[in-house]
C-alpha cells in the first residue's frame, strides 16, 4: 500500500501541473469551446489514472517522480530516507539535506522513520478514500429511494413529485427525472438540455471524475479541477443546446432557467454549490452563444495539441556519470565506471559538477560495429552531439588530472541512455545502485 | 383546517381511490403497477402519505374516502406544489441545473437582460 501511494502522490503531483496549466487556459481563452475544455480534463484524467507516458524532450514537467524513497548522500544512495527531486539548487542544498537529517537511521535499526511516516500516510488517505466512496454511494441509495415513485412519460424521461431539479441517474440505463410539476414547454427545454447531457456520456465523465476526486483526495488542485469540471460540463450542455436554437428559443430557454431557479432571501453572497454555474453566466452563455469562427478553432486545436504534448508527455531521464580522477593521476584521460548505452543513433553529453574546458572521449566497451570515436572538446554550457552505434555500451573518459593526493570526483551528464555498473570493476562502488540525480 | 398539498402524482393516484373506492389496497396495488409500474411498497408508502394527510382511511385492508373529490378541490386554492428534496444533489450527478438559488433582485436583473438581448 505505501508504495502504491507514494506513485500515486508523484501522479497527482504531476496532474497538477496541467491542472495548473488548464485553470490559466480557461481564463485566459475564454472563447474555447467548453467541449474542448473538457477534452483538456480529460487529459488531467488520463494523468491521474496512467502512471505511464511517452517520454519527449517537450515534456514541460519538472520530473514525475517528485517525492523519492531514497536519496543520495555523497553520491551514495540511502534508501528510506526521503527527497524530493528537482532541478532547483534551494532544494537540493536546503531541504533535502534537511530531510535526510530528520529521517537519518541506523542501518541495524529494522524499522527506519520514512517506513513508519509513509506506513500512517497511506493508512489516513485510505481512510479518506473509502470515507468519500462511502459517501457518494449513501446518497446514490437516497436518490433511488428518493425516485421509486417516479412514473415513466416516455422511453427513459420520468416524472416524480419529489424531484425539484431535473437530473439523471443510472450510468449503464440513464434515466432522467423531471419536476412532475413542469409544463410542456419547460419539459422540452429541459429535456434538450438532459439529452445534450446524455450525447455527451456526462452520466459517465461526472461519476468518473468523482471517483478519482476521491482517490486523489489530498490533492486540492483536484478538488478544483473537478468543480471547474462540474462547470465546464454544464456550461458545454447549454452550448450544445444553444447551437441548434433560434434566437427566440434562447430566450425562451433562458426564461426557463431563471425559472427553475430557487428562491434565496439572503442577498449576501451565497457561494455556489461545488461545481455550479451560477444562472446569470448561464445565461449570459446561452444568449451571446455564435459558432465559433474558423481561426478561434484553429487557435484552440494549438493550444490543446500543446498542451497535451508538453504536459502528457514524460521528461527524458537524465543522469550524471561519474569519473573518478584518483589522486596523483597522470593519465590523458579517466573512464567512468558506469557504462552508457543510447536509446538512439546519437548521445548528447553536457559538462557537470567539476568538469571546465576539457576534452571528452567515449571508450567503446561492446559495440558491433568498428568506429573510431574521437575524442571531442568540451565547454560548460554547450552541449556536445556523438553520433554513436544505437545499442553499444562506451564509458566516458574525460582529459583531466589530478596532482593532489586526494581522489576527485567529476560528473558528466546525459540523457535518453541506459546506465549499467561495469561488470569488470572491482572495488566496492560497483556495488552502488544507479540513481537517477537531478 | 390546513391546506393539503399534492404533488402531481400524488393527485393522480387520488383520484385513481376516489375514482374505484371502496376499494382493497392490493386491488391499488395492482391498478399502480398498471399505471404506474410501481412496487406493491411504493403503493403502500404513498397510500400511508395519503392517509396521513387526511384523504382517505384504510380499515382491514379496504380504502375508503374521508373526504370526497369535489370537496377537496374545491379546498384548494393554490396549483400543485412541488416538493423538494431533502437535501441537495450530489455532485457527480448531472442535472438540469444544481440547486442554484437567486434574490428577487437578481431574478430581476436577469430578466431584463434576457429581455433586452437582440440578435447580433
Amino acid at each position: 500500500m505505501e508504495e502504491i501511494f507514494l506513485k500515486l502522490l508523484n501522479m497527482s503531483i504531476t496532474a497538477g501541473w496541467l491542472i495548473l496549466a488548464v485553470l490559466c487556459i480557461r481564463l485566459i481563452f475564454r472563447k474555447i469551446p467548453k467541449w474542448m475544455i473538457c477534452l483538456l480534463w480529460g487529459a488531467v484524467a488520463f494523468r491521474l489514472i496512467c502512471p505511464f507516458s511517452m517520454e519527449s524532450r517537450f515534456s514541460i514537467l519538472p520530473s514525475t517522480e517528485l517525492v523519492k524513497s531514497s536519496t543520495v548522500v555523497g553520491g551514495e544512495v540511502q534508501n528510506y530516507i526521503p527527497s524530493i527531486d528537482s532541478h532547483l539548487t534551494i532544494v537540493e542544498n536546503t531541504i533535502n539535506p534537511m530531510l535526510a537529517e530528520s529521517y537519518a537511521y541506523n542501518p541495524a535499526a529494522s524499522v527506519a522513520p520514512w517506513q513508519i511516516t509513509i506506513y500512517l500516510v497511506s493508512l489516513a488517505w485510505a481512510g479518506g478514500m473509502i470515507l468519500l466512496i462511502i459517501c457518494a454511494m449513501g446518497s446514490m441509495i437516497r436518490l433511488q429511494m428518493l425516485v421509486r415513485e417516479a412514473v415513466c412519460v416516455k422511453n427513459n424521461i420520468f416524472i416524480c413529485d419529489a424531484v425539484k431539479s431535473p437530473f439523471i441517474l443510472g450510468i449503464v440505463r440513464p434515466r432522467i427525472y423531471l419536476s412532475s410539476a413542469l409544463n410542456e414547454k419547460e419539459m422540452n427545454y429541459i429535456i434538450t438540455h438532459e439529452s445534450a447531457h446524455l450525447r455527451r456520456k456526462d452520466h459517465w465523465w461526472k461519476p468518473l471524475g468523482y471517483l478519482l476526486l476521491c482517490i486523489h483526495w489530498f490533492n486540492p488542485l483536484c478538488w478544483a479541477a473537478y468543480a471547474m469540471l462540474c462547470k465546464d460540463i454544464e456550461l458545454a450542455c447549454d452550448e450544445k443546446a444553444a447551437r441548434d436554437m433560434t434566437f427566440h428559443e434562447k430566450k425562451e430557454y433562458s426564461k426557463i432557467l431563471l425559472s427553475c431557479a430557487g428562491q434565496r432571501s439572503l442577498v449576501m453572497v451565497c457561494p455556489l454549490a461545488f461545481g455550479e454555474v451560477g444562472i446569470k453566466e448561464r445565461v449570459k452563455s446561452v444568449l451571446n452563444y455564435k459558432k465559433p469562427t474558423l481561426w478561434i478553432m484553429i487557435v484552440a486545436t494549438v493550444i490543446l495539441v500543446t498542451l497535451a504534448i508538453c504536459f502528457l508527455t514524460n521528461p527524458t531521464k537524465e543522469y550524471q556519470i561519474k569519473i573518478t580522477i584518483p589522486a596523483g593521476s597522470t593519465d590523458p584521460f579517466c573512464y567512468s565506471d558506469e557504462e552508457i548505452s543510447s536509446k538512439g543513433n546519437t548521445l548528447t553529453l553536457y559538462a557537470g559538477d567539476g568538469v571546465g574546458d576539457t576534452e571528452i572521449k567515449l571508450l567503446p566497451v561492446e559495440v558491433r560495429e568498428e568506429n573510431a570515436y574521437e575524442s571531442i572538446y568540451m565547454t560548460p554550457g554547450m552541449p556536445v552531439k556523438i553520433d554513436v552505434e544505437k545499442g553499444a555500451w562506451f564509458k566516458i573518459g574525460v582529459n583531466m588530472q589530478n596532482p593532489t593526493d586526494e581522489r576527485r570526483d567529476v560528473y558528466i551528464s546525459v540523457d535518453n541512455v541506459v546506465v549499467r555498473i561495469a561488470s569488470s570493476a572491482g572495488d566496492n562502488e560497483s556495488d552502488q545502485a544507479l540513481e537517477q540525480v537531478p | 383546517m390546513a391546506e393539503i398539498q399534492l404533488g402531481v402524482i400524488e393527485a393522480r393516484y387520488a383520484d385513481m381511490i376516489w375514482e374505484h373506492e371502496p376499494v382493497t389496497s392490493s386491488e391499488l396495488v395492482k391498478m399502480t403497477a398498471v399505471e404506474f409500474n410501481w412496487k406493491r411498497t411504493t403503493a403502500h408508502n404513498v397510500l400511508r402519505r395519503l392517509i396521513d394527510k387526511g384523504l382517505f382511511r384504510n380499515e382491514n385492508g379496504v380504502v375508503t374516502a374521508v373526504i370526497s373529490r369535489d370537496e377537496f378541490y374545491s379546498r384548494q386554492s393554490k396549483q400543485y406544489v412541488e416538493d423538494t428534496f431533502a437535501g441537495s444533489l450530489p455532485a457527480f450527478i448531472a442535472a438540469f441545473m444544481k440547486d442554484s438559488k437567486i434574490t428577487a433582485d437578481e431574478a430581476e436583473t436577469i430578466r431584463r437582460m434576457i429581455d433586452r438581448a437582440e440578435e447580433q
